[in-house]
């Protein structure tokens, strides 16, 4: 650095120096923890940042759920469940309407129903298509289906802070070849929010997409994330 | 299944991986003088300079797999939304630096000095001087005091009357418009040096 360059500057260098430094020997330290603590600290993460998931793997009983809106198909079928903030927890289901798929979005807090939100037309297995799930001042929850080259999806608020929330892709249960997904958006207000779809390597494979812009057109699929 | 549980860094394409500390190393100077000629305060483009630098630092993943002007225009693109969130707030946000426990302290006289030097403040300040007549009354005041005659907040408090927030709001929406001013002059942006 130039002797021209005042001190703190210096300094600065210094402290993101040792952050790096830190952040390298806890790289090593996983390494070397072998697959059992990789396998813990990844538990760990998910819990603290995204809500666990739990797999569904049979056909759920609607019977109760006609007053949340839910089309009323014998073959709906859950494909995941999991947590929210504000202690909410989620089910994503999924149903053929004739020619086409339904996904549900069913919301519940203390075995209260909050409320659900479902697409169903237009969707595809294998593209991207997504719908939001409003939830008042809580932030909202965004689901959907992902093509098959795509492990991840994340949403970074550009607006308010750079932060960000991430979901991996989730299997559908036996029977139903596609990908699914639901993540939190990081705040409340969507208007920041931009969609990203990472590869398994953490490569972007399609995005950042304006959420609301892809909201607007959600409804028909997305096309497929063309290979960089 | 399962959801998001790791945070894979991208794969570089094509240029070899750089560390952060020579990203910092590299930008640092530069990005101070982008906020100094901004904010003419070198204590407030220091903690501009260091809040982007830790954000940057926690979303850094973001940077890989970005050819280099990318990543610059990433980092000047959290460079401005902190510029801006100093404007409408007259405070330099702390948010990230405060996650990262990094350390920020006084600043010395002759670091000060060089500081001033390397952002060409001194020039700038005789542009500052004559563009003040286009601010309104109280902007005027406000940044007069805090600029021109190098007060402390607390003091440039004391003199307008109002508490040290609304200093603090002042000076920096005065400075906002001249920034706007001083731009459309051709005063602004690069130190002459």
């Amino acid at each position: 650095m130039s002797s021209r360059h005042p001190e703190f500057l210096d300094d600065l260098e210094r402290q993101f120096a040792e952050l790096s430094a830190g952040e390298a020997a806890g790289r090593r330290r996983r390494r070397h923890a072998g697959r059992a603590g990789l396998a813990v600290a990844a538990v760990g993460l998910c819990l603290a940042s995204a809500g666990a998931v739990a797999a569904v793997t049979g056909l759920i009983d609607i019977s109760g759920d006609r007053s949340a809106g839910l089309v009323g198909l014998a073959d709906r079928a859950g494909i995941a469940s999991g947590t929210a903030s504000s202690d909410r927890t989620w089910l994503l289901s999924t149903a053929r309407n004739g020619p086409h798929t339904c996904l549900a979005l069913k919301i519940e807090s203390a075995s209260r129903l909050l409320g659900t939100s479902e697409i169903c037309g237009g969707i595809e297995l294998g593209q991207f298509n997504a719908g939001t799930a409003p939830q008042g001042s809580s932030r909202p929850l965004l689901f959907g289906t992902l093509p098959e080259d795509v492990d991840r999806v994340r949403l970074v608020d550009v607006d308010v802070d750079v932060t960000e929330t991430s979901a991996r892709a989730i299997d559908g249960p036996a029977g139903l070849a596609g990908r699914f997904f639901v993540v939190e958006l990081p705040t409340a207000d969507p208007r920041g929010v931009r969609v990203e779809l990472l590869r398994a390597e953490g490569e972007l494979a399609r995005g950042p997409i304006p959420l609301l812009q892809l909201l607007r057109t959600s409804i028909a699929p997305v096309s497929p994330p063309s290979a960089d | 299944m399962g959801q998001a549980t790791t945070d894979t860094p991208g794969r570089e394409t094509g240029t070899p991986a750089e560390s952060f500390p020579d990203f910092y190393r590299r930008h640092s100077g530069a990005l101070f003088v982008f906020f100094a000629r901004r904010v003419i305060d070198v204590e407030v483009a220091r903690d501009l300079t260091a809040e982007t630098f830790a954000q940057a630092f926690e979303h850094r993943h973001r940077r890989h797999g970005r050819r280099d002007p990318d990543a610059i225009a990433w980092l000047y693109g959290i460079a401005r939304h902190q510029l801006s969130r100093y404007w409408r707030r007259g405070r330099a946000e702390r948010k990230a630096i405060r996650r990262l426990g990094i350390q920020l302290g006084d600043i010395a006289d002759d670091d000060l000095d060089r500081a001033v030097a390397l952002a060409d403040l001194d020039a700038l300040r005789g542009a500052v001087a004559s563009a003040l007549e286009r601010l309104s009354e109280k902007e005027r005041s406000a940044v007069a005091l805090r600029v021109v005659k190098g007060l402390s907040y607390p003091e440039v408090a004391r003199a307008l009357g109002v508490r040290e927030p609304a200093a603090r709001t002042r000076v920096a929406r005065g400075l906002r418009h001249l920034a706007h001013h001083l731009d459309s002059e051709g005063a602004d942006v690069q130190p002459s040096s």
